[in-house]
């Protein structure tokens, strides 16, 4: 079990937003053509659009999905922690995202200095949450932690992060 | 008589010279600085019309055009909340003015800590605050657009979309200041 959440604990996503947890659902995530794997690098430019994910799960549970970066606005100073960068609720298990509700639009990852971990935490709902959830009032000191408590959505039941850094100047225009 | 006349027109013209020497290096900085933004035209238009921008260095035009988009998310945030909410019947349509209105004034705030972090040189938390301004107008878009038959004014919609440039070439002078 503490093997397959090894590269979280690694990569510090289990101690700085999440706790510990046993995944117990699929989540796969696509930027483009690009697999999703924890730790890999992503360009900001390839991460424009919201990913592709895939869930697994059977059709009468409901799925939260929230995207987070703690390290803004730089990973030596996170005053930001976290900005919240995602939040679609009530998504039928085996779907995806669109089938849900979107309570904060995507916001694509603009790192500005450093090199920032992006998560993708999947939560399994106990009930649809939908008409109960308000959009933050600011995406930044956003607590993922508190969120899942303050709806009851337990511990995640899957959670997969990419990082990415500033692209250099060549590549933007 | 006519020694000073020459004279005068003499100093007149070096004088005038020197501005226009002075004023056309500055313009190389502001065409420099816009051409790392996505609207070139815009900056240079908004820049060019500000009197401080001859002498500012790209901090300084960075911190131009932040109060550029604190004037418009000001203006918008008065227009919602004075003009239009309180000339509205419906209840449901006047509380979606002023939580719009309450937006903007949230995206002026953010964009006057952005200057408070130009003067300190944070530009990492400079970039954070431009995009949480550029993206509180999208929190009223969806505020209209989650109430079933309620359309989108143009008018703010034609703000978001101003307010959104000015935020990107805010964004992209500081891509500038931090490489």
């Amino acid at each position: 079990m503490a093997a397959s959440v090894d590269p979280l604990v690694v990569g510090r996503v289990i101690g700085d937003v999440l706790d510990m947890f046993i995944p117990t659902a699929n989540m796969s995530v696509y930027f483009g053509p690009k697999h999703i794997t924890n730790g890999c690098e992503i360009k900001p430019s390839t991460a424009v659009n919201p990913p592709k994910v895939n869930i697994s799960g059977h059709s009468d549970e409901l799925y939260t999905l929230v995207m987070t970066d703690p390290d803004a606005p730089s990973p030596s100073e996170p005053n930001m922690r976290e900005w919240v960068h995602w939040i679609v609720v009530d998504i039928p298990g085996g779907t995806n995202p669109s089938r849900g509700k979107e309570i904060l639009p995507y916001m694509e990852p603009r790192p500005p200095v450093g090199i920032h971990r992006y998560i993708l935490v999947l939560f399994r709902q106990n009930s649809p949450v939908g008409l109960m959830v308000q959009q933050p009032p600011s995406r930044a000191n956003f607590s993922t932690r508190m969120f899942a408590g303050h709806f009851d959505l337990g511990l995640p039941v899957a959670t997969v992060y990419f990082n990415a850094q500033k692209e250099p100047a060549s590549r933007r225009r | 008589m006519a020694t000073s006349l020459v004279f005068l027109l003499l100093v007149t013209l070096t004088f005038s010279a020197s501005t226009l020497i002075s004023a056309k290096s500055n313009a190389t900085i502001i065409e420099s600085t816009c051409k790392t933004t996505n609207y070139y035209k815009f900056c240079v238009s908004a820049l060019k019309s500000d009197p401080r921008s001859p002498t500012a260095d790209t901090k300084g035009l960075a911190a131009i055009m932040v109060g550029v988009g604190m004037t418009n998310a000001t203006s918008t945030a008065t227009y919602l909340a004075g003009n239009l909410s309180a000339t509205v019947n419906d209840a449901v349509l006047k509380k979606v003015l002023q939580d719009c209105s309450e937006k903007y004034t949230l995206a002026a705030d953010s964009l006057r800590l952005t200057i408070q972090d130009l003067d300190n040189e944070a530009y990492d938390y400079a970039s954070m605050h431009v995009l949480a301004a550029q993206d509180y107008p999208n929190v009223c878009r969806n505020m209209f657009r989650r109430v079933k038959g309620l359309a989108y004014p143009v008018e703010i919609r034609r703000r978001e979309a101003s307010l959104r440039r000015i935020c990107g070439v805010v964004s992209g002078i500081l891509d500038r200041l931090v490489e």
